[in-house]
């Protein structure tokens, strides 16, 4: 029988074998409550408002179970089930991840696959090899949501996945609020023993009230980053030019903005700062960085890249905004940039602006973001013509 | 349509980038890679990049500013020699004073001059903050506070500024000439500029002279008494320059009329001008006034040519090649061009030629002194030319109230007369005299003025501004300093 | 006057031409200092005696000056001996030299480098001597050679020992001035 953590991944795994990016950030909270809920299906814990106990120590057997099953015997710290699904999800997740996969490939259900993206980027992804499990996973949550009265295990297998709010990604034909009442309905009843209905329910709750605070916490360090560049980035254009003192000798204006060689050594640390963040963006695009701890510490990554790359750009330039071809590249950099941290602002921002509809933050992020790329275009170029003409002229 | 948009950009960009290759490669106007405003004059040949970059795509960073500097040498060598370069080049290519390359490296052009930087460009295309003298000139036996006592409290931004010293020009600077000229008294009035008043006073060729009836042209030309005129009372006449030396200057003096008038040109290029006046031609072409037609400046690189360089000139047709050829330099400046401030009314496709000055036939020399500056230029300084003293001696030399060369016109500062090999010529540079203003001096000033009144008059930049209609306000303490040391220690040595 | 430094120039760079042609098969660099020495010092000598000496004292046609432009005048000895120095810094970077003193009127003029002094000063205590030496300049090596430079006539006593600028006043006739500082680079 697979575990709660096998179906899980084996249900997010998608055709290319890479992970579909679950959404709010939930896959490490999933995973968390994915074991606990093994460990209480299999009679080893019990959850309720103050605690998560040990109700029997004995091993289960299963090895990746018991690994958790003697972290939680062995902590006397973290005592209530929002701390565990905390801990596990920060710091077990990989492992659990990890566990988990070799389990299903061991037993043939998937493969292990190296790739290499442009060359650069190592990739490893999962194809199925048979997909018989994956079928009979799906089935048995389509009849729950039918009119099957459900197995317990069933039940918790279709809390777990809502959770993970991933049921209309498996199941775009269904109709949300269809299923939304039938899930309601499926907690009221008491289809679980008495034992086990608290303990799932409660990691169910916990599951997504962990993925929210995640998100709220991503959503207000994106906000806090994205306003920062986009502070940086205004200030670029509307503060004048800072000069340089009218005292011969080294000072560091003029050594930054006037010296070859400094000028040299800020220009490419921009170019590579601005290389890696849009190997970040090329790489979350093509979903080679999602893994366990989530695309969300790489969105954030890119931003602060962003962040590092407007102050580098100071460094260069010392809010000269140049002439000619130069002015055309700063401009195009400088849009990109905020578009860029403007994206940020708006998702970081969206739970802040209530008055205005989600529809429309959608709207501003795809328009933003457009322009990103729009304004990226046209960079290569204009930097391939900025470097030659320094040392050709 | 996002993905069309996207392409749209993807191939205006590639679109841009190729033509940019090419005008790097090939040829095509390269402007728009310019990295900030040209310098001073510089900006009339800025699109003619090899002028200034004239080297191979792969030179070391070294051979790089090597050839940089070699062309800033090509235009202006010649003055810096003639200004007897205190800060010579060759005198610092000696591996003596190695010691002061790493400090002001007075080897390159380009470490005080660099071009494209106009934020940091000071007065004199300086980039160097204008205390750089502290650069070699404040420790041990260099270091002029401790050697002399004059110099002690003073700071290095001043060295240059206060009308004291020059990086290279110091002929009316240097301590002998200030002691030479210390005791001479302000020169009587109306004292007269030397060579203008021999330049005035040379003997016409009478003989050759030729009047209305000689006039040799097509009766279209001679039907037009304005013209006739002008020529008949202009030096040309006077000197046995008939209508066809210009209109037909091709043929030789004696050729039949008839064939005079079928080779008639109505408006002659300059170079007719220039093949005569050749000392005039040669300097006009140094000033800001003629320097497009400097030898110096790059030809147009051949499109031809870097097409075939790169073996493309069998797959290019001849109209595109044609379409990315190099803007070559106009022949002349114009009006519309400066960037120092010109009167409104002043047609700004006007070129800067001999005519623009001189009027075509009249030749008219008094008009190009004043009227004909003053036509273009519109600043505090020719404006207030009109009301100044120097002004009224003008005046009153034309009107025969003063004696020639009394008179102190534009020209008679900004152009002034010099001698070379005992003949007296008016210089057609009108810059020269005013990198530094203190070249000045020698050539115009001290004929009429004392040395301490030219050098405080020339230090003032609010008089300059008032074109010297008032006193100097500022006082340059250099002969006084110099009389002192000479004075405290006749026999020694103040060190 | 440019004429005649020109000319010079010219004579000198046969000189050079042929001195570094010697050293190139493997002349020591000592025998080609001395050799560039020998032709500098014998110009100078011709320009003093056959210009100077006879246009200014013999024939009192013209006189010599510092300010030989100014005053239309001669150029010293020493001045034409700096001007052709610099020409030939125009032309090459092969050999350079310099006429140093341990008191020179202009300041430019005292020494630059450590051998400098130690060459001027070996020169000025053991007459007749000369002195030689490497040194490292801007990055480069160099052989440098310091010859000793005598006040040949009453002139040149009297204008160092009267001129404002001039450190020292007590020279003589036949006393060591300073000296020839000549430079080859050794690659």
């Amino acid at each position: 029988m697979l575990t709660f953590t096998e179906e899980l991944l084996l249900l997010l795994g998608d055709e290319e074998g890479l992970f579909l990016p679950v959404k709010e950030h939930a896959f490490e909270c999933a995973l968390a409550g994915a074991i606990l809920m093994d460990l209480a299906f299999a009679f080893r814990i019990d959850t309720d408002l103050q605690a998560l106990v040990i109700t029997d120590p004995t091993p289960t057997g299963n090895p990746m179970l018991d690994r958790v099953l003697e972290k939680i015997s062995a902590r006397t710290d973290v005592t209530d089930t929002p701390a565990w699904i905390r801990v596990l999800a920060t710091e077990d997740a990989a492992l659990i991840r990890e566990q988990a996969l070799d389990s299903l490939i061991d037993r043939r259900f998937l493969k292990r696959q190296h790739n290499r993206f442009l060359g650069v980027f190592r990739s490893v992804c999962y194809p199925t090899l048979d997909e018989a499990p994956l079928q009979a996973v799906k089935s048995r949550i389509e009849d729950v949501v039918s009119d099957e009265i459900p197995d317990p295990r069933d039940v918790a297998l279709i809390s777990l996945v809502d959770a993970c709010q991933i049921l209309p990604d498996l199941f775009p034909e269904w109709e949300a609020k269809q299923t939304a009442s039938r899930l309601e309905l499926l907690r009221k009843m008491d289809l679980i023993g008495r034992e086990l209905t608290g303990a799932i329910s409660e990691i169910q709750d916990q599951i997504i009230r962990a993925a929210r605070a995640q998100a709220a916490c991503f959503k207000r360090s994106l906000l806090t980053l994205a306003l920062t560049a986009s502070v940086a980035i205004i200030v670029t254009l509307l503060v004048p030019s800072i000069g340089v003192p009218d005292r011969y000798g080294l000072s560091l204006p003029a050594q930054l903005w006037f010296d070859g060689s400094w000028k040299q050594f800020s220009g490419y640390l921009l170019l590579v700062l601005s290389l890696v963040g849009l190997a970040i963006a090329i790489a979350l695009k093509k979903q080679l960085l999602v893994w366990v701890s989530g695309s969300h510490r790489w969105r954030l990554s890119h931003l602060v890249l962003g962040i590092a790359c407007v102050f580098t750009l100071f460094m260069h330039t010392g809010f000269r905004l140049g002439s000619n071809l130069n002015a055309a590249l700063m401009g195009t950099y400088l849009t990109v940039l905020l578009s860029g941290a403007l994206v940020g602002v708006v998702v970081g921002g969206a739970p802040r602006f209530k008055q205005i509809s989600l529809n429309r933050i959608f709207a501003a992020r795809r328009v933003l973001i457009r322009v990103h790329a729009l304004a990226l275009c046209p960079l290569p170029a204009l930097l391939i013509v900025h470097i030659l003409t320094a040392y050709l002229y | 349509m996002f993905r069309r948009l996207m392409q749209a950009v993807l191939g205006v960009t590639l679109l841009g980038a190729a033509y940019v290759a090419v005008t790097m490669t090939v040829a095509g106007d390269r402007r728009m890679l310019l990295s900030g405003q040209t310098t001073y004059a510089h900006h009339q040949l800025e699109m003619a990049c090899e002028t200034c970059h004239g080297r191979s795509i792969f030179a070391s960073a070294m051979t790089a500013e090597k050839s940089l500097n070699k062309n800033c040498r090509k235009c202006h060598e010649d003055e810096l020699k003639a200004a007897k370069n205190s800060h010579s080049r060759k005198r610092f290519r000696n591996p003596r004073m190695a010691e002061y390359w790493n400090k002001l490296d007075a080897r390159l052009c380009t470490t005080c001059h660099v071009e494209h930087h106009p934020e940091i460009t000071r007065a004199s295309a300086v980039t160097v903050a204008m205390d750089f003298c502290v650069a070699c000139h404040s420790q041990g036996e260099q270091d002029i506070r401790t050697t002399r006592a004059s110099h002690a409290g003073l700071g290095f931004e001043t060295c240059a500024t206060a009308g004291c010293h020059n990086f290279h020009d110091n002929r009316a600077l240097f301590e002998d000439f200030l002691l030479g000229h210390a005791a001479r008294p302000e020169p009587v009035r109306p004292a007269v500029h030397v060579l203008a008043a021999r330049y005035l006073a040379r003997p016409g060729p009478t003989d050759k002279a030729l009047e209305r009836g000689d006039a040799i042209a097509p009766p279209a030309a001679l039907a037009s008494p304005d013209v006739l005129g002008h020529w008949a009372g202009s030096g040309h006449a006077q000197a046995g320059v008939n209508c066809t030396a210009c209109h037909a200057a091709d043929l030789a003096e004696d050729a039949p009329k008839a064939q005079v008038l079928t080779r008639w040109i109505d408006v002659p290029p300059m170079g007719v001008c220039m093949a005569c006046h050749k000392p005039q031609a040669k300097t006009f072409v140094m000033g800001r006034h003629g320097m497009r037609q400097h030898p110096g400046i790059a030809k147009p690189r051949d499109a031809q040519q870097g097409l075939a360089r790169l073996g493309l000139s069998r797959v290019m047709p001849g109209w595109m090649s044609h379409w990315l050829s190099d803007p070559a330099v106009p022949t002349w400046m114009t009006v519309g061009k400066a960037r120092l401030p010109m009167h409104a009314d002043a047609d700004p496709t006007m070129a800067v030629d001999c005519g623009s000055c001189h009027g075509e036939h009249n030749l008219d020399t008094v008009r190009a002194a004043v009227e004909a500056c003053a036509s273009c230029h519109d600043d505090p300084h020719t404006r207030s030319y009109f009301d100044s003293p120097h002004h009224t001696f003008w005046r009153l030399e034309q009107a025969g109230k003063a004696p020639p060369g009394s008179g102190v016109s534009c020209a008679s500062c900004h152009m002034p007369k010099l001698e070379h090999h005992r003949q007296v010529r008016t210089t057609h540079n009108q810059n020269d005299n005013l990198r530094p203003n203190e070249k000045m001096i020698r050539t115009v000033c001290l004929d009429c003025h004392s040395l301490g009144f030219s050098l405080n008059a020339l230090a003032d930049a609010g008089l300059i501004r008032k074109n010297f209609a008032v006193r100097p306000q500022i006082h340059v303490p250099s002969i006084d300093w110099a009389v002192a040391r000479s004075l405290s220690n006749p026999d020694a040595a103040e060190n | 006057m440019k004429q005649i430094a020109v000319a010079v120039g010219f004579l000198w760079s046969v000189g050079v031409a042929m001195t570094t042609a010697w050293a190139s098969e493997g002349v020591s660099y000592a025998k080609v200092a001395d050799m560039l020495y020998q032709v500098m010092s014998a110009n100078r000598e011709v320009y003093t005696r056959v210009v100077v000496q006879r246009l200014t004292v013999d024939e009192k046609i013209l006189t010599a000056s510092e300010h030989f432009e100014d005053d239309a005048s001669l150029p010293l000895p020493s001045q034409m001996f700096r001007f052709v120095a610099e020409a030939v810094l125009d032309n090459t970077e092969d050999f350079s030299y310099s006429l140093l003193s341990l008191h020179p009127i202009n300041k430019k003029n005292g020494p630059a480098t450590d051998l400098e002094r130690q060459g001027l000063e070996h020169v000025a205590d053991s007459p007749g001597e000369s002195f030689y030496g490497e040194e490292e300049l801007g990055g480069e090596r160099y052989f440098s050679a310091v010859y000793p430079d005598y006040a040949v006539v009453e002139a040149c006593v009297q204008c160092h020992n009267n001129h404002k600028d001039s450190p020292r006043r007590d020279l003589s006739v036949g006393e060591v001035m300073g000296g020839v500082v000549i430079r080859i680079p050794m690659d």
